[in-house]
């Protein structure tokens, strides 16, 4: 099953996930119970393209490029300077 | 507020690597050198699972980390805070004031002045929005007690007296945004735009200046299958109240992360499901003063986390959907 729906569902539904512990409570049926509605909430995205100048890039992965298989980066940060 | 990158040689990204199966998880702490990025070593913590949610950072050598450590048979969640003295990273002593508590948010104003937030579980339909204040010698614990159930999700500290904390309280069906703000002095909750037959969800929350303050997250509702839906949404706040600014993105999605730099610049990512071919995922959003509009990145995936040092200087984090594991994405201008 897709970390990221996992991590998704974890994230925003950890309250109930918790609660349902003491129910027997299974993250994969959850997932299996989510993961069809990615499919059936499918709609149009209107294309859009913004006036903003530069772009995009992909940036190699630590072990010289080849993405690790879950795992998961969830912040990233800069210095703010106040 | 002015804003600039510590350098273009400086940029930190937190998350979880696999810890000897997907649902069990060891922190991991990316370091982008200008060249290339490196995996930094984190403190060794005895806990099946352990995750960075958030990372703030003042200077090369004062970025803070914050997460959790949890054991998937027991109810006994940790809060975890680490901070990067320029060499390493190092465990800080954080409260836990629940039965199990989980950080999911971490801002720093100065290395005396830092918020966590999170949420801690206290019994069965009992969850408190977890706020802690770290000094540079003790942490304080906040009493939240009279929201009755909530998470926070992300802090933004602009200045001492200007900080912000979101999330959400209220259980299903009643769930509601929850914006709480700190003027130096105390915490406050203060109102929030609600949307019928659903929920208001916020995820990330980031701003310029006092009267100019941006939070996304997504409206989520029951469809006629019974299945829960998400939709983006973002919200400015202009000193007075908070008022919703149409996203344009339709369909399943949200937003996870905001970044504001200007007035006329912010950026914000997450994931939105593109029909026909559902498997492109291509949310990097651009606020240009006027309108948010969607600035195509080369990747497929699901985007966690944008920061931005400047207009030409953007990093955002996730998970790739078309190839498993991790992908950063660097915005710069040529």
């Amino acid at each position: 099953m897709r970390y990221e729906v996992w991590k998704w569902i974890k994230l925003t539904s950890q309250a109930l996930i918790k609660i349902n512990k003491t129910k027997k409570f299974s993250p994969k049926q959850t997932i299996h119970l989510a993961f069809p509605l990615l499919l059936t909430c499918a709609a149009t995205l209107p294309a859009q393209s913004a006036p903003v100048t530069g772009s995009w890039k992909l940036v190699s992965s630590p072990n010289g490029g080849t993405q690790t298989a879950g795992n998961v980066l969830l912040a990233t940060g800069r210095a703010i300077v106040h | 507020m002015p804003r600039a990158a510590l350098s273009s040689t400086d940029a930190w990204a937190v998350g979880a690597e696999p810890n000897s199966s997907q649902f069990l998880t060891a922190p991991l702490a990316e370091h982008w050198d200008g060249t290339q990025l490196s995996i930094i070593p984190t403190p060794s913590i005895s806990a099946p699972t352990v995750q960075l949610n958030s990372i703030t950072a003042l200077n090369s050598s004062e970025v803070w980390a914050a997460g959790f450590s949890d054991n998937p048979n027991c109810l006994c969640g940790q809060t975890v805070v680490e901070h990067w003295n320029g060499s390493s990273w190092t465990r800080l002593t954080t409260p836990n004031p629940g039965v199990a508590d989980y950080l999911t948010g971490v801002t720093a104003i100065s290395a005396t002045d830092i918020w966590a937030v999170g949420y801690e579980w206290i019994s069965n339909f009992t969850e408190l929005p977890l706020i802690l204040h770290y000094n540079g010698t003790t942490w304080k614990t906040f009493n939240t007690s009279q929201l009755q159930f909530g998470l926070l999700s992300s802090v933004f500290a602009r200045a001492t007296n200007d900080v912000w904390a979101l999330g959400w309280t209220g259980l299903e069906p009643n769930v509601k945004a929850l914006a709480l703000h700190w003027n130096g002095t105390a915490w406050s909750r203060v109102a929030f735009p609600t949307e019928s037959g659903g929920s208001i969800v916020l995820k990330s929350v980031s701003g310029v200046a006092t009267n100019d303050v941006w939070a996304v997250g997504s409206y989520q509702f029951f469809g006629l299958n019974g299945n829960l839906s998400l939709s983006a949404r973002s919200y400015h706040w202009n000193g007075s109240r908070w008022t919703p600014v149409t996203v344009g993105l339709s369909g399943y999605s949200f937003l996870g992360s905001v970044a504001a730099i200007a007035t006329d610049d912010v950026w914000a990512v997450g994931e939105g499901l593109v029909f026909p071919q559902p498997n492109e995922f291509q949310v990097t959003y651009h606020w240009d003063g006027t309108k948010w509009s969607n600035v195509t990145n080369p990747e497929q995936g699901v985007l966690n986390s944008i920061s931005a040092s400047s207009t030409s200087d953007a990093w955002a984090v996730g998970d790739g959907f078309a190839t498993p594991g991790t992908y950063t994405l660097h915005f710069s201008v040529p």
